[in-house]
């Protein structure tokens, strides 16, 4: 290839085209042409930017797991350039690469500023995963009602196969031969029949694409969807495990599904009739979650999908263990983190029951143990703090449930502190629901336009200092910081206390920073800083919890610095001044100058 | 909160002041600074100290574990004992004897009053400010622009008096020009509201309370030791050198000028209910019961330390005679075997109990008493406990006046808008207004007694807060147009009175004779808000004011026992 002929090339490639005739040259003046084989790891990918020429390079990430394919004109992940990217790649064919030093890359994207904010923004999207809005596309195929397959022997007439399908209403057809499918769809009658003035009695086998692609119903929604967008393809075709065709899985399905998705996935839970179909469920919790999050879809909407499953779980629990009397008179009730829709990876019990005064039953007690040790067997490990159903001070009655929030208000220490915390965050999941709409009502009465209260209650939210000194740089512990004292906590806890003074029936924190953006407490930029900057730290901590629970250690809320890349480093400081904002905020509303 | 950063700041002011005495080429007293610094660093590093354990998810909610009654008694009794009232009360005894102990009467005497009339009221109404309180029923606007300008009135003199304090503390520490200490002063108390270090100070109160008494019965004992525990010999000699001979022994003030003495006592008592940040200590307690505790255990710390202050006073005017070096221009003779301290240049003249003759003025009696009776080391400790208190305090006024100025004045009656976080930022300039205007008002006012000052904060205090404050809460027929003339009528009295009296006319003004002798205003501006308020709410027939009265019904109802209209449970 000449000169002019790699100018061009990287020229058709697009943050290269921003670059200056006189940046180009520089680039091609450094580059070098690489050839790999098939199934070699690309070495040096932290000093080289690489561009593949030729060939299918996998991109992997450091645990592993495949993330990204490359193809011609693809350039290695852009993160590289950031120097916040620890992923390895790998040839799945024959490869020609070109590459050229980063640190020449480097230095042009100081220069030009239009490559550069490109080049940021794309590492951002891929920071904050904007990728996917959809939190749903963790189902198994087979959870998902799928399009029938309309299946028409290869020699019936294209006349006949698409009279099948109009009286179907499907957009497509399956074809078989002997030796195995094919597809015919609307696209292929326009073209290859309609467009080639083909006879309409012709076979259809003879139009029909053999190169189909399938997948297996037990494999998850976006592994279909990720297939799909290999190939390029709308549909691919499902098999069950003995290699039956059993449906279409068509992309347009799949969108019209994203407007009730909770509905097909807590499916699952609701079909299961015994414990182990729902241990199996509650197991994959986990990797679900890893899936997700590698699948860049945002923190808060896979939180409220863990807990929307988990609810589904305990709801589906409860129905089944508790007897006729216990489901009719009492309402059970989750808290803290797991009310708040907030779980993601260790799922504690954190669960409470709310009787009918007047009513008690010699069942409760053993009731409540089986629950909880279903729960454990499901995975669901104990309350440390003991917030558990077999605890008599979290199962009593409604107005013992009163009068303890009477004593929280009027004695104040840290214990009722916590307890109050914990049981505003309360949201009710199975019986009697209208319990804890009373209860939550109380806790509004009580302590809504109580300032005095309110103040003490908030100031927790100042209790740790915001690991930022005072010219801006972190202030880490053994290289480390703390994300849940320096950010997760006073966000949640303020925004909490926020939610009881306007007595907000929302649960969640995100939902509670909007709707006190509503109410015009917050301006709505602020909202929005403080939606972005909790999501930010949320996220930082779950994927070093990932990384922690592959690594067998026990996840925990901390994240060494090291561990960042320089943007992260940048978008958490900029989290942290937003924390302290808020700190700002909580301080003045709440006069927390005063009381301390 | 108490952080990293305020150590930091503190190592940097000492910088500062280390610079500025270089500058000054003085010879100072090294041991008592080191201390003042070590003190100084100690105090902030427990705070800091105490902040960073945490482990379980109980510790996350540590800091709202309220207090107990006991510890709120040592914070309140820390607020009280302010700088000011340790320094210029020991400097009232100092000159006067007997007549200084008016106000440490008057201080004590305010206690139960606002125990009994306003603080479980206040706490049951959940309302922790002047406004929020007198707004629960009378108009949001009126009522928020009335508190702005009594409570900045208020927090004016209070911060005068502070600042007086501390500049001559610096400046008889260091040896610094008082303007110096005065702007770095300043410029800390700025630095340490504006950079979030003013949190946690129920704590520091709390140390400061501990160390501040632990510190004058030191002295009071050493002195006593002195005089082999014979009050009797204590107040002997005091009354043979003071240069007023035995009036010292004697309620002067009050035989020769009752209506000033009445006055002032009127201001002690009912102004300590209207300063906003003894009212806010009641909020700090998580409930009834211990409000009531913290008030008890106050009462007794601050009489107990009066009576120090009032050994301290009599034991420096018995002892200073050994010490001619704490004076200005003056020498130690013997006149028939007695010590005197006389003027250098006229030894007739007894510069014992003389206001101006003290390095650093009477408001220095204190220190320099540590001095004498435990050595410069000591003097440094007492420096520096009486620093971090008028730092503390000080801090405290500013950010209640920035938080006044942006809430009331700002959110409520300018801009009438809700919008907190551009409060926040009204705020925050707001701190540095105040905090330059504090240190200019510091500058004029440096030849008063800081008590004297304090004087005349709770003459404000009594004449506006108190008054509207007590009928809001007990008085149905109170309105807002009554509670709004009435209140700003007894201010402008205050004012005008304050400002015609000898301490300004004169003082500051520098005019030969004063308009009027009376030196507290009290007597006349709380009657004037009394009686107007009260006349003119009852001629009141407007719209608002029927709505003011039909508030009352729920508001008494909450006040008196703590339940909202709604919110009552079995138990």
């Amino acid at each position: 290839m000449s000169i002019a002929d790699i100018t061009l090339f990287l020229k058709s490639i697009y943050p290269f085209e921003l670059l200056s005739e006189h940046q180009i040259n520089q680039i091609v003046e450094n580059i070098e042409v690489v050839y790999h084989r098939e199934n070699q790891k690309v070495e040096d990918t932290d000093t080289y930017l690489y561009v593949v020429l030729k060939g299918v390079v996998i991109e992997k990430d450091p645990e592993g797991r495949d993330v990204n394919y490359l193809g011609e004109k693809d350039i290695f992940d852009y993160r590289k350039i950031m120097n916040s990217s620890q992923n390895e790649f790998f040839t799945a064919d024959e490869t020609v690469f070109y590459r050229v030093p980063l640190a020449i890359v480097r230095s042009i994207k100081e220069e030009n500023q239009e490559f550069s904010r490109y080049i940021e923004k794309s590492t951002r999207e891929k920071l904050s995963s904007l990728a996917s809005e959809s939190p749903y596309l963790f189902a198994r195929i087979k959870d998902i009602p799928l399009q029938k397959p309309l299946i028409v022997s290869g020699e019936i007439s294209i006349w006949i196969a698409v009279k099948r399908m109009t009286e179907e209403m499907a957009k497509s057809i399956v074809v078989r031969f002997e030796d195995g499918y094919g597809i015919v769809t609307d696209t292929d009658l326009r073209k290859k029949v309609i467009l080639a003035r083909k006879s309409v009695d012709d076979p259809i086998g003879e139009i029909a694409n053999r190169n189909i692609v399938s997948v297996k119903n037990s494999d998850f929604l976006f592994d279909g969807i990720i297939t799909m967008m290999k190939y390029g393809i709308k549909r691919v075709i499902v098999k069950d495990d003995e290699d039956n065709l059993v449906g279409i899985l068509n992309e347009l399905d799949i969108l019209t599904q994203h407007s009730n998705q909770p509905q097909f996935l807590a499916l699952r839970v609701e079909k299961s009739k015994s414990l182990e179909d729902i241990k199996l469920i509650s197991e994959s919790m986990v990797n679900t979650v890893r899936i997700l999050h590698r699948e860049g879809i945002r923190t808060r909407h896979i939180m409220k999908f863990v807990s929307e499953i988990n609810q589904k779980i305990f709801r589906k629990l409860f129905e089944i263990l508790a007897p006729e009397d216990i489901r009719e008179n009492t309402c059970l009730i989750i808290m803290g983190s797991e009310g708040r829709e907030e779980q993601i990876l260790k799922t504690d019990q954190d669960n409470g029951l709310l009787l009918k005064d007047g009513f008690n039953s010699p069942l409760l007690e053993d009731f409540s143990r089986e629950f909880k040790e279903a729960l454990k067997k499901l995975g669901y490990p104990e309350c440390k703090g003991d917030v558990m159903i077999t605890n008599p001070y979290w199962r009593k009655s409604l107005s013992d449930y009163k009068r303890s929030i009477f004593d929280y208000v009027n004695h104040i220490n840290p214990d009722n502190m916590l307890k109050l915390a914990i049981l505003v965050d309360l949201k009710s999941v199975a019986g009697e629901s209208e319990l804890a709409q009373e209860l939550k009502e109380f806790i509004f009465e009580q302590i809504s336009d109580n300032r005095t209260f309110l103040s003490w209650f908030a100031l927790p939210t100042i209790q740790f200092k915001t690991p930022l000194n005072i010219f801006g740089g972190f202030e880490a512990v053994k290289g480390e910081i703390d994300l849940k004292k320096g950010g997760i906590f006073p966000i949640i806890h303020g925004v909490r206390a926020l939610s009881v003074e306007y007595k907000l029936r929302e649960t969640n924190t995100f939902s509670r920073i909007k709707e006190l953006s509503k109410l015009q407490i917050f301006r709505q930029e602020f909202a929005g800083e403080l939606i972005e900057s909790l999501e930010f730290m949320l996220t930082l901590r779950l994927r070093e919890s990932l990384r922690k629970i592959e690594a067998k250690k026990i996840p925990d809320d901390h994240v060494g610095i090291n561990k960042l890349s320089n943007l992260e480093k940048d978008l958490l400081k900029e989290s942290f001044r937003v924390v302290n904002r808020f700190k700002d905020f909580i301080v003045n509303h709440y006069k927390l100058n005063y009381i301390t | 909160m108490i952080s990293r950063f305020s150590l930091i700041m503190w190592l940097v002011s000492a910088g500062v002041i280390g610079l500025a005495f270089a500058a000054e080429g003085k010879t100072v007293n090294f041991v008592a600074i080191a201390m003042f610094f070590l003190f100084v660093i100690a105090t902030l590093g427990i705070t800091y100290w105490a902040a960073k354990k945490t482990r379980t998810a109980k510790d996350f909610y540590t800091a709202g574990g309220g207090i107990t009654g006991f510890q709120n008694g040592l914070a309140l009794a820390g607020d009280f004992m302010s700088a000011a009232s340790f320094l210029g009360i020991a400097g009232l005894v100092y000159t006067s004897g007997y007549d200084g102990l008016l106000y440490s009467i008057g201080f004590l005497v305010g206690w139960p009053i606002v125990m009994f009339l306003l603080s479980e009221p206040l706490r049951n109404l959940g309302k922790y400010t002047f406004a929020d309180v007198t707004s629960f029923r009378l108009e949001q606007t009126r009522i928020r622009l009335l508190a702005a300008i009594g409570s900045l009135s208020v927090i004016t003199f209070y911060l005068i008096a502070q600042m007086v304090g501390a500049g001559k503390l610096i400046q008889l520490l260091f040896g610094i020009p008082y303007l110096y200490s005065v702007i770095i002063v300043g410029a800390l108390m700025i630095t340490y509201v504006a950079f979030g270090g003013m949190l946690a100070t129920t704590w520091i109160q709390i140390i400061k309370a501990i160390l501040l008494l632990g510190g004058a019965t030191f002295m009071a004992i050493m002195v006593l030791i002195h005089f082999g525990f014979s009050f009797g010999d204590l107040f002997q000699t005091a009354v043979q050198n003071h240069s007023k001979g035995e009036s010292i022994m004697a309620p002067g003030g009050l035989v020769s000028d009752p209506l000033n003495a009445i006055s002032l006592g009127l201001a002690l008592m009912f102004g300590t209910a209207g300063l906003p940040h003894i009212l806010m200590r009641f909020f700090t307690v998580p409930n009834a019961k211990e409000a009531r505790k913290s008030v008890f255990f106050a009462t007794g710390f601050i009489g107990y330390f009066y009576i120090l202050t009032f050994i301290i006073g009599f034991g420096a005017i018995a002892l200073f005679v050994q010490h001619p070096e704490f004076f200005v221009n003056a020498k130690q003779i013997i006149v028939d075997n007695v010590p005197k301290i006389v003027d250098a240049a006229d030894e007739s003249k007894n510069l014992i109990g003389d206001k101006k003759a003290l390095q650093g003025g009477e408001n220095m009696a204190a220190v320099l008493l540590a001095n004498a009776v435990g050595g410069p080391a000591f003097m440094g400790f007492i420096s520096a406990v009486a620093f971090a208190t008028i730092l503390a305090v000080v801090a405290g006024l500013t950010l209640a006046g920035a938080s006044t100025l942006s809430h009331d004045l700002y959110a409520n009656v300018i801009a009438k808008t809700k919008d907190e976080q551009k409060e926040i930022q009204v705020s925050k300039i707001a701190t540095f207004v105040i905090g330059i205007l504090a240190i200019i008002l510091g500058i004029v006012f440096e030849k008063q007694n800081v008590a004297f000052m304090v004087g005349l904060a709770f003459a404000i205090a009594a004449s506006v807060n108190f008054p509207i404050l007590l009928l809001s809460i007990y008085w149905r027929n109170l309105t807002t147009t009554g509670a709004f003339w009435g209140a700003l009528a007894g201010l402008i009295v205050a004012l005008v009175l304050i400002v015609i009296s000898p301490t300004v006319w004169v003082d500051v003004f520098k005019n030969p004779e004063p308009i009027i002798k009376l030196k507290n205003p009290a007597i006349f501006s709380m009657a004037t808000t009394f009686i107007l308020t009260i006349l003119i709410s009852k001629i009141d027939n407007s719209k608002r004011a029927q709505e003011d009265r039909e508030g009352f019904e729920t508001q008494y109802f909450r006040s008196q026992t703590g339940i909202g209209a709604e919110g009552a449970v079995k138990h």
